[in-house]
């Protein structure tokens, strides 16, 4: 129906003017939605945060990221192996075109080394993430206390594909 | 046929009905399985041996301590930005959950540090309450830290070539489930949701809670 799709239209947008950064002085194929951070417990010196990276454009890389909020922003992934949790730092996170990557936790995440304050509930950070590519971009990033309920996220495929 | 062919197959008949009658009577002499759960339940409670550690409030934690009361023990660290948090969300709510399903159940929680170079009891205090304010840290020499891991069946290690600010450390996934006698009884295996773990207990607490 169109008014729906209109509708729908609408909320996107609005949506993406909310969660939604797009790389200066590029074609808007990068967007970077649903990005959040993990509120701190006290004493903690890291942090974390997730988003969901959408590619609609040519093929890129995720290859770092940096923050005011830290001493060093890295892309980290927990790998769950054999029994085993592990945390591997990734140097590039491959963006295929059409490709929609979910950074979740207790998967591939952007990690917060040294962090210059605890994340708190409410608050906001700035995360600036480097494209091979689509060059910089930057994202206003709120701060979740995830013990409640974690934000919803869509349990939909990792690599969702955009027919054009 | 060859007469050695039939020779053969009667012996192999034979074998076979003898095989049959063995595993029958072997059925019968097995004791009943464990619940199934997202994990494992062992068969018999495997006790802790000795142990010295310190909890999050500075106190000596020995393997007795233990008794009394279920244990979910869960190792991590503070330093670990993303699974350890996950994990202890998941353990706060089976906690809550279980306090409706298994109200009669005494438990504990414990988050067993697998880097005591930095986590300090004082540092362990400030993150586990943060997620409930009744969760336990435990820390310690890393010998007794390891003794408590081989008790339970979890490893972890520094992973070579690492800053020695900086370091990450692997560690085992699964949470541990000791019984009141102060033995493990079961192992959750990952990945950890909570109504999963929750209802697993409560199979467990049932079929087990009676025992001596």
């Amino acid at each position: 129906m169109i008014v729906t799709n209109v509708g729908r239209a609408a909320l996107g947008l609005l949506l993406a003017g909310l969660a939604c950064a797009q790389a200066v002085g590029a074609e808007p194929s990068i967007h970077v939605v649903d990005a959040w951070a993990r509120a701190t417990p006290p004493g903690v010196e890291n942090g974390a945060v997730y988003c969901k990276i959408q590619n609609q454009g040519a093929a890129d890389r995720l290859v770092g990221a940096r923050s005011s909020a830290a001493r060093a922003v890295e892309i980290h992934a927990s790998v769950a192996r054999n029994g085993l949790t592990e945390m591997h730092r990734i140097d590039a996170l491959p963006l295929d075109t059409g490709a929609s990557v979910d950074l979740a936790p207790g998967g591939t995440h952007v990690m917060l080394v040294g962090l210059a304050a605890p994340l708190v509930a409410g608050e906001k950070i700035e995360l600036t993430l480097v494209f091979a590519t689509a060059g910089m971009m930057t994202v206003e990033v709120p701060v979740v206390d995830a013990r409640a309920a974690p934000p919803a996220h869509e349990h939909e495929h990792e690599h969702e594909h955009h027919s054009p | 046929m060859k007469r050695s062919d039939a020779v053969a197959i009667g012996a192999a008949a034979a074998l076979a009905v003898a095989l049959g009658i063995g595993a029958g009577l072997w059925r019968r002499a097995a004791p009943a399985p464990p619940p199934e759960i997202g994990g494992y339940v062992l068969p018999s409670p495997k006790p802790l041996g000795a142990l010295a550690l310190v909890d999050d409030r500075g106190a000596k934690v020995a393997a007795q301590d233990f008794a009394g009361h279920w244990s979910f023990l869960y190792f991590g660290y503070t330093y670990c930005p993303d699974v350890c948090p996950l994990t202890l969300v998941e353990l706060a709510e089976v906690k809550k959950k279980l306090a409706e399903r298994t109200p009669s159940a005494a438990l504990s929680v414990y988050f067993v540090s697998v880097d005591p170079q930095r986590d300090s009891s004082e540092r362990l205090h400030e993150y586990v309450t943060y997620f409930d304010p009744d969760f336990h840290g435990l820390t310690g020499d890393i010998a007794q830290i390891t003794a408590l891991a081989n008790a339970v069946g979890a490893v972890f290690f520094v992973p070579p070539g690492q800053d020695e600010k900086t370091y990450l450390v692997s560690h085992s996934s699964s949470i541990a489930l000791l019984e009141p006698s102060g033995a493990v009884r079961a192992i959750f295996t990952a990945p950890h949701d909570a109504e999963q773990v929750a209802a697993d207990f409560a199979k467990i607490y049932a079929r087990y809670a009676g025992r001596p």
